[in-house]
């Protein structure tokens, strides 16, 4: 799991006085103003006095905001249109952190009270419309606490992405059949749900819906159905088969195409102009496939390691 | 209960506390016109009354204020801005919505607190002006971060408070101060009765009654017997045939006087909006803000309309050397007038030859002829110094003093009047003098060859005890005050006496440094010259370094407070048992079979606006008792959210259920 722990630090912060900031001192001033003009040293103290109020109460607006421990979670890649959802842990080393907001540049803000030392976990979600990679910049940590006169920002940033694949669109596909590949007809057959094959002995782990009831009602044991695929043909995905479309449009396509050949637990290899990928199947493969289609010729994203 | 109500009767508690100390000084119905529109709004908050729409408020307003305006003749002066801020401030509450409107009533509520300090400036004063400044921000806090709760709030918003007492005593002692003013001053206590530059007959006594403060007086050593107090004010000169007038006759003195028996104090002079200052007799010279007059008064540069502090140098032994020349004044008579006075005085001259023997016969004739002293002097007709001398033979100190610089003119010695104030209480709290207008005081002083000007005190002839015990024991016992007339009275004025000694000490280190605080004495301060007196300054010195140590101190407590030590799970059971037991009052209480968390999830499901936290106390609870523990300030905020978790028995409204649903992802 790809994760690590940030800590905000003085230097991630600035400082804005809010709008009832800059009204209260306006009040202050012309609270001093008048009483110097009165003479009257006592108005002048509670002038003083409240001015001081509000920078000390700067002083609780950062002890609010620093310290905060961030630990940023892997995020799972979507299809271009879903929603990105980026998780981050947060705990506070000092208590008690009022009213802190959260917020990444296009997600909606949530507002927390941390009064535990507990971890709190915090969900983003941001719609994703671009293939490539996901950057959802740094995270913005607001607080008005206490008394709503300034606001610290703090951004701070995580180095997670999203990686965004392209938006399936389905189609008929001109998929090169590679019996070279493959090494023969008929040469592979892989576990599958088409062709019955036989019965075998169950063994724990195997889908209960394969059990054969029929033979265990006969005192013959349980035993499971068990389903091959042919495995015969062994796909290649190729950019080079569709013509006259546009390159997203092809990516798109080529995306659907391994998503399903995926699911049909199809060996598949994904020919793109520069890079191909050779024929296999099984989830990191899948990845790596989407991952390629993902960021064909992809504009370059945030640097990160 | 929707957080925006709670605000709402916040900010009325905050506005209620700000407006408190108006309840005696406005009209009776601005009081009970605000109270009636706050009740009402206090009250809708809980029962859900209609609030007056925005055209009944924009009525109101102005009625409001057209009556505050009738109600003081149409004049603008302090108390009208007073009730007027009051009336806008009235309707206020029924009016907020945002979050804008109760930022802004706060804000108000700011302004009223100041407004007070016009008006007052004891030391009582601050402390209420500090609770009011504490419970507002506290409400400003309820308004920003409503979760914690008032008590919370209000701890929050003091200790933010002392943490700012350092820098606020900085800011006032260094931020440049102004003299005079900016624009139109108006002043909201009544211009002060005291000494006017006339001295008729008749006119002390009026001041006897009133037990104002004059001055008050911090010696650098001992303070000297009463028969020296003698507080010099003014000089009358010339005698019009009815009564005293200063004159402008005295120029200033160039050279510092000298003497011996010199002693040093410092006044603190309450405002007279005169321009004379009070000193010792006789001073030597005059601080830069004042400067010193030939017959040895004071003239301050400008008008006292402030509590003005300043320090003098006086010889008690003296010698005044040759009368100058423009000094012949003090011979000079109103052609007729006073004719048996007249003449009882040039028979003096005539068959005595020394003056010090004429000044003698003079008091003699005083004390031989049954005068009396009285504050309800017999009126005087015609020539007020014959009429006083042979017939009606009673009066305050101005009637003794006339007459008797009336007698030494018409017998060729010099002599002129001097009014001021003669002796003063001692305050056993603070080795200081008080005195009060009822010490104002008239004597007379003549010029004699061998003593050049010499004072005379023929009151002090006729009534001793006014030198002694100052001016209310002197009087026959009818006149006294009602404290000293009574025996029971008199005992518990000798308990209460105290009491008001040791309020009078602290209200005057408080009037001295921080509401007389100011420009010359920022300047003297910055420039590390001497203010007042060493002890004072010692004194400010300790306040500084105590607030320091004070703010200091709390830090390291609340440091203290963070690095505890591991936790004590013992009582983390006790705490969860209380909880369950709040919870069971407004849920299915837990089966025995439930576990923690368990229980939890079906409080969520039953009760979705407990869920958070209940989620939240229940995570503690794993976490110490289940977990890796946790340190005290874990097992501390475990108790105090136990105890502070008050869950209500109404079900939730829709606006929880849309906070609660989008947290719920943090369960």
């Amino acid at each position: 799991m790809d994760s690590r722990v940030t800590t905000i630090r003085r230097k991630d912060i600035r400082f804005r006085p809010t709008g009832y900031g800059v009204l209260f001192g306006v009040v202050v001033a012309a609270m001093t103003l008048g009483s110097l003009n009165y003479n009257n040293n006592l108005g002048l103290l509670l002038a003083f006095l409240l001015g001081a109020m509000a920078a000390v109460s700067l002083l609780h607006t950062y002890q609010n905001i620093t310290g905060l421990q961030f630990l940023s979670m892997a995020v799972r890649p979507v299809l271009a249109g879903e929603t990105a959802v980026y998780e981050l842990q947060v705990c506070a080393e000092a208590l008690p952190k009022e009213s802190i907001s959260f917020s990444f540049r296009h997600s909606e803000a949530t507002c927390q009270d941390m009064i535990t030392r507990l971890p709190r976990r915090l969900t983003f979600r941001i719609p994703a419309d671009q293939r490539g990679w996901h950057d959802p910049g740094p995270l913005q940590i607001e607080t008005r606490y206490p008394l709503g006169l300034f606001r610290l920002i703090a951004s701070v940033s995580f180095g997670i992405r999203c990686l965004v694949y392209p938006k399936p669109v389905s189609g008929p596909i001109a998929a090169v059949q590679n019996s070279v590949l493959s090494g023969g007809e008929g040469g592979k057959e892989l576990p599958g749900i088409d062709d019955f094959k036989g019965l075998q002995p169950y063994l724990p782990g195997e889908p209960v819906e394969h059990i054969y009831w029929k033979a265990f009602s006969r005192g013959q044991g349980l035993q499971i159905k068990r389903f091959v695929d042919p495995a015969g043909t062994v796909i290649v995905f190729d950019w080079n088969s569709m013509k006259g479309v546009s390159v997203e449009y092809k990516l798109s396509r080529l995306c659907d195409a391994v998503l399903k050949a995926h699911r049909f637990n199809l060996i598949y290899g994904l020919n793109l102009p520069g890079k191909s990928i050779l024929p296999d199947s099984g989830n990191s493969h899948r990845q790596n496939c989407l991952k390629a289609l993902a960021l064909f010729q992809a504009p370059a994203g945030p640097v990160i390691s | 209960m929707k957080n925006g109500d709670k605000d709402i009767r916040a900010i009325l508690i905050a506005l209620v506390f700000a407006v408190f100390p108006y309840g005696t000084r406005l009209p009776i119905w601005i009081p009970v016109w605000c109270l009636f529109f706050w009740g009402y709004a206090f009250q809708a908050t809980y029962r859900n009354w209609p609030l007056p729409k925005a055209w009944l408020r924009q009525l109101l307003i102005p009625v409001g204020l057209s009556v505050v305006l009738w109600s003081y003749d149409w004049v603008l002066a302090g108390d009208t801005f007073v009730g007027m801020l009051a009336i806008m401030v009235s309707l206020k509450p029924l009016e907020i919505k945002t979050r804008r409107d109760k930022m802004i009533t706060i804000f108000l509520s700011y302004f009223i607190i100041l407004t007070h300090l016009l008006y007052g400036t004891s030391f009582f004063i601050a402390l209420y002006m500090l609770a009011s400044v504490c419970m507002t921000t506290a409400v400003l806090i309820q308004i920003n971060h409503p979760r914690a709760g008032m008590p919370a709030h209000l701890k929050l918003s003091a200790r933010i408070m002392i943490q700012a007492f350092p820098l606020t005593i900085a800011l006032f002692i260094l931020f440049p101060r102004i003299h005079g003013h900016f624009w139109g001053f108006f002043n909201p206590a009544a211009e002060r009765t005291g000494f006017s530059e006339k001295l008729s007959l008749g006119d002390i006594s009026s001041l006897a009654q009133d037990h104002g403060i004059a001055f008050r007086v911090d010696f650098h050593g001992n303070i000297p017997a009463p028969g020296h107090l003698y507080w010099r004010g003014i000089v009358f000169w010339d005698f019009t045939g009815q009564n005293w007038e200063r004159g402008n006759r005295a120029p200033a003195r160039w050279s510092p006087f000298s003497g011996t028996e010199t002693v040093q104090y410092t006044v603190s002079l309450e405002p007279h909006y005169k321009r004379w200052w009070f000193a010792l007799d006789l001073p030597e010279s005059a601080p830069r803000q004042a400067r010193l007059l030939d017959d040895f008064t004071l003239a301050s540069w400008r008008r006292i309309t402030e509590r003005t502090v300043y320090t003098l140098r006086s010889h008690m032994t003296h010698h005044t050397g040759p009368l100058r020349f423009w000094e012949a004044a003090a011979l000079e008579l109103p052609p007729q007038g006073n004719p048996k006075s007249r003449a009882l005085a040039r028979e003096w001259a005539l068959t005595i030859p020394e003056s010090e023997a004429i000044v003698a016969k003079a008091l003699s004739f005083l004390t031989e002829n049954d005068f009396a002293y009285t504050l309800r002097p017999t009126p005087l007709d015609g020539d007020p110094i014959d009429d006083f001398l042979f017939r009606t033979r009673n009066g305050y100190c101005e009637h003794f003093a006339s007459a008797f610089a009336f007698l030494m003119r018409a017998a060729h010695i010099p002599a002129r009047i001097v009014g001021g104030y003669l002796g003063g209480e001692r305050n056993p709290f603070g080795n200081y003098l008080i005195v009060r207008q009822s010490d104002a005081h008239a004597w007379v002083e003549i010029w004699l060859p061998k003593t050049g000007w010499t004072r005379v005190d023929p009151t002090s002839v006729v009534a001793p005890a006014r030198i002694q015990q100052g001016s209310a024991a002197a009087l026959p016992p009818a006149e006294r005050p009602i404290y000293l007339s009574s025996q029971y009275l008199a005992r518990l004025y000798r308990y209460w006496k105290p009491v008001q000694f040791a309020w009078d000490r602290l209200n005057t280190g408080w009037k001295i440094w921080i509401i007389g605080y100011s420009r010359s004495q920022q300047r003297e301060l910055l420039t590390s010259g001497e203010i007042m007196g060493d002890s004072v300054k010692r004194l400010f010195i300790g306040i500084l370094i105590l607030s320091a140590a004070i703010t200091a101190g709390l830090g390291l407590f609340y440091r203290g407070l963070r690095k505890s030590g591991p936790a004590r799970t013992e009582r983390v059971p006790q705490a969860y048992d209380l909880f369950r037991r709040k919870l069971a009052r407004v849920t299915r209480p837990r089966r025995p079979e439930q576990g923690p968390v368990d229980y939890a999830r079906q409080v969520a499901g039953e009760r979705p606006d407990l869920a958070e936290r209940v989620g939240e106390i229940t995570a503690l609870y794993v976490m110490l008792r289940y977990g890796h523990g946790g340190d005290a300030r874990d097992e501390k905020q475990f108790e105090s959210l136990v105890k502070n978790f008050k869950p209500s028995k109404t079900k939730l409204t829709e606006a929880c259920q849309k906070r609660f649903n989008s947290h719920h992802g943090t369960l």
